[in-house]
C-alpha cells in the first residue's frame, strides 16, 4: 500500500528500522546522559526527538493497511505499552534498557497475536507494533528522567501527550498525497511542541533554568521544523486560498 | 490475598476487557445515522467505559474487593448508558431517525433471519432508511451496551485492585499508580478486539460475536504477559525493600 515510494515528493521510503535504530542509540544515550548533565539537561533535548519520529513512522506503517480500528487507537495502544512498562519498570528503579525491551516484548507479542489468531495480514504488524511500543517507551522513560523527583500525577498527561504527538503526524496528513517525509516534518514539529510542553511543567513545578532551557532548545527546533515542514506542504499542493470571511463582510 | 492470585485477578479483568468491546455498539458511520451504535471507534468508547469504571472504582479502594467490582461496574455501565441516551436523543428529535438495528432488520444477525428486535419484539425493517446500515440504538442494542459496560466496569477493576494489591507494599503512591497501569493494560486489551471487529458492532447480536474466542485468547496472552511483568515488578521490588 502506500509504505512504497512516496506520491509526490520522489525517492523511497527511510525503512522503520533505520528510524528505530537511530531513535534508539539517541535515545538511550539522552537517558543515560540525564544523570551527568544536571541542570543542563536541555541540551539532550534533540536526542529524544528521533524517538518522535520513529514511533510517528510506526504509526503510519500499521494505519496505511487500513487496521479496521482508527489511528487514533493505534497511536494510544502503542503508547500504552511503552508507558505501562515504563511506569512498572521505574516502581522498581529497572535500567532503562530493561524497560525498553520489555516494551519491545510487549509490542512484538501483540503484534503476534494480532497476526496470528486475529489473522490480521498486515507484513508489518509484529516489527511496527514492537517499534513503536519501544520507541515510545524510550521517550516515556526521558520525559520521567527530566523531574528531579518522581511525579506520578504527570503521568496521565505525559502519556496523552506522548500519544497526541505520536499519533496526529499520519492522523493530520493522511489522504490522497501522503508521504512519509512531509509526514515525518509534521512529527518532528510535534516532538519539538510535546518537549516545550514539559519544559513548561518543569518550570512551574520545579522553578530553575532548566525548564526554560527546555521551552527554549524546543522553541528553536520548532522554529526549524515549521519551516521545513511548510516547505514541504507548500512544494506539494496545487494552491493555498485564503478560507476565512468572504470579502463582502469586509 | 496472595500476590499470585492478584497476578491471576489482572489476567482474568484483562480478559473480560477484551470480551467487553464485543458488546458495546459502536460503529465510526454512526456519527452520520448511516450504521448501528455509538458514533466511535469500538476500541475508544470501551476505553471511556474503562477509564469510567476504574475512576469510580477506586471511590470504593478501602472497601473490598466486591465493593471495588460493584463500584467499577456501576460506574461504566452508567457511562455507557447515557452514552446511548445522548446518541438516541440526537437521532430521534435531531437528525429524525427511530433507533433501529441494521444487521437484525436485513436478519444477517446471530438471530438468524429474523428481523425483530430479541427483547421487544419489534419489527426491524420498516424502519431502516434506504442506503443505510440502521442507525441508533435500539433496545437489543443497549441491553448488548449495558451487559458490556458490566463486564468492562468488572474487568477494569479487577485489573485496578490486582495491580494496586502488589504496589501497595512498594509504593507510596500505589493508588495513582494503580489507576494509571490498570487503563494502561485496558487500553492494550481493547484495541486488540478492534481489529477483529474492523470499526463496527453492533453488540452481541451482531455475527462478529462468533469472533470473541480470537479475541479471548489475544488477550489471555498479552494480559498474562503484562501481569507477569507487573508480579515480577512487585515482587522484585518488595525483596529490595525487605
Amino acid at each position: 500500500m502506500s509504505t512504497g515510494t512516496s506520491a509526490t515528493s520522489g525517492g523511497a521510503d527511510i525503512p522503520s528500522l533505520k528510524l528505530f535504530l537511530i531513535s534508539i542509540i539517541t535515545g538511550l544515550a539522552a537517558i543515560y546522559l540525564q544523570g551527568y548533565t544536571a541542570a543542563y539537561v536541555f541540551i539532550l533535548i534533540p536526542l529524544i526527538w528521533p524517538a518522535f519520529v520513529s514511533s510517528a513512522n510506526g504509526v503510519r506503517s500499521l494505519a496505511s493497511y487500513g487496521l479496521g480500528t482508527g489511528t487514533s487507537s493505534i497511536g494510544y495502544w502503542g503508547t500504552a505499552v511503552g508507558a505501562t512498562t515504563v511506569y512498572a519498570g521505574m516502581q522498581m528503579g529497572l535500567s532503562p534498557i530493561v524497560e525498553i525491551s520489555a516494551a519491545l516484548a510487549g509490542g512484538a507479542i501483540t503484534g503476534i497475536c494480532a497476526q496470528k489468531i486475529i489473522k490480521m495480514r498486515i507484513p508489518v504488524m509484529v516489527r511496527e507494533s514492537a517499534i513503536l511500543a519501544a520507541s515510545t517507551a524510550v521517550i516515556i522513560r526521558f520525559l520521567a528522567g527530566l523531574f528531579p523527583e518522581q511525579v506520578s500525577l504527570l503521568f496521565p498527561l505525559m502519556y496523552i501527550a506522548v500519544t497526541l504527538a505520536v499519533l496526529h503526524p499520519y492522523n493530520g496528513s493522511m489522504g490522497a498525497g501522503e508521504n512519509q517525509r512531509r509526514t515525518l516534518w509534521l512529527s518532528r514539529v510535534e516532538a519539538s511542541m510535546t518537549t516545550a510542553v514539559f519544559g513548561l511543567v518543569l518550570l512551574f513545578i520545579f522553578p530553575s533554568m532548566t525548564g526554560a532551557g527546555i521551552i527554549l532548545v524546543s522553541a528553536l527546533g520548532f522554529a526549524i521544523f515549521i519551516r521545513g515542514w511548510y516547505r514541504m506542504v507548500k512544494k506539494e499542493i496545487y494552491g493555498m486560498s485564503w478560507t476565512g470571511f468572504p470579502a463582502a463582510e469586509h | 490475598m496472595d500476590p499470585v492470585t492478584a497476578m491471576f485477578l489482572i489476567i482474568a479483568g484483562g480478559v473480560l476487557v477484551g470480551v467487553c468491546v464485543h458488546f458495546i455498539p459502536a460503529s465510526a458511520v454512526g456519527a452520520m445515522s448511516a450504521s448501528t451504535g455509538i458514533a466511535t471507534g469500538p476500541s475508544m468508547l470501551s476505553f471511556g467505559a474503562g477509564l469510567s469504571g476504574i475512576l469510580s472504582a477506586s471511590f470504593a479502594l478501602d472497601s473490598g474487593l466486591a465493593a471495588m467490582l460493584a463500584s467499577g461496574a456501576a460506574g461504566s455501565t452508567l457511562m455507557v448508558v447515557l452514552t446511548i441516551l445522548g446518541g438516541n436523543l440526537v437521532n430521534a428529535f435531531g437528525t429524525g431517525v427511530p433507533p433501529v438495528s441494521g444487521q437484525t432488520a436485513s436478519g444477517q444477525s446471530v438471530l438468524g433471519s429474523s428481523t425483530k428486535d430479541a427483547i421487544t419484539g419489534w419489527e426491524q425493517k420498516p424502519f431502516v432508511t434506504p442506503g443505510t446500515d440502521g442507525h441508533g440504538m435500539p433496545v437489543q442494542t443497549a441491553i448488548s451496551g449495558v451487559i458490556g459496560g458490566i463486564i468492562g466496569g468488572l474487568g477494569g477493576a479487577m485489573v485496578f485492585f490486582g495491580v494496586q494489591f502488589m504496589f501497595v507494599p512498594v509504593s507510596q503512591e500505589a493508588a495513582g499508580l494503580s489507576g494509571m497501569i490498570a487503563a494502561g493494560i485496558f487500553l492494550i486489551n481493547c484495541v486488540l478486539p478492534a481489529y477483529t471487529l474492523v470499526g463496527k458492532t453492533e453488540g452481541m447480536f451482531d455475527r462478529k460475536m462468533l469472533r470473541v474466542p480470537k479475541t479471548f485468547l489475544s488477550c489471555l496472552i498479552v494480559s498474562t504477559f503484562l501481569a507477569l511483568i507487573i508480579y515480577s515488578t512487585s515482587t522484585y521490588a518488595s525483596m529490595g525493600a525487605t
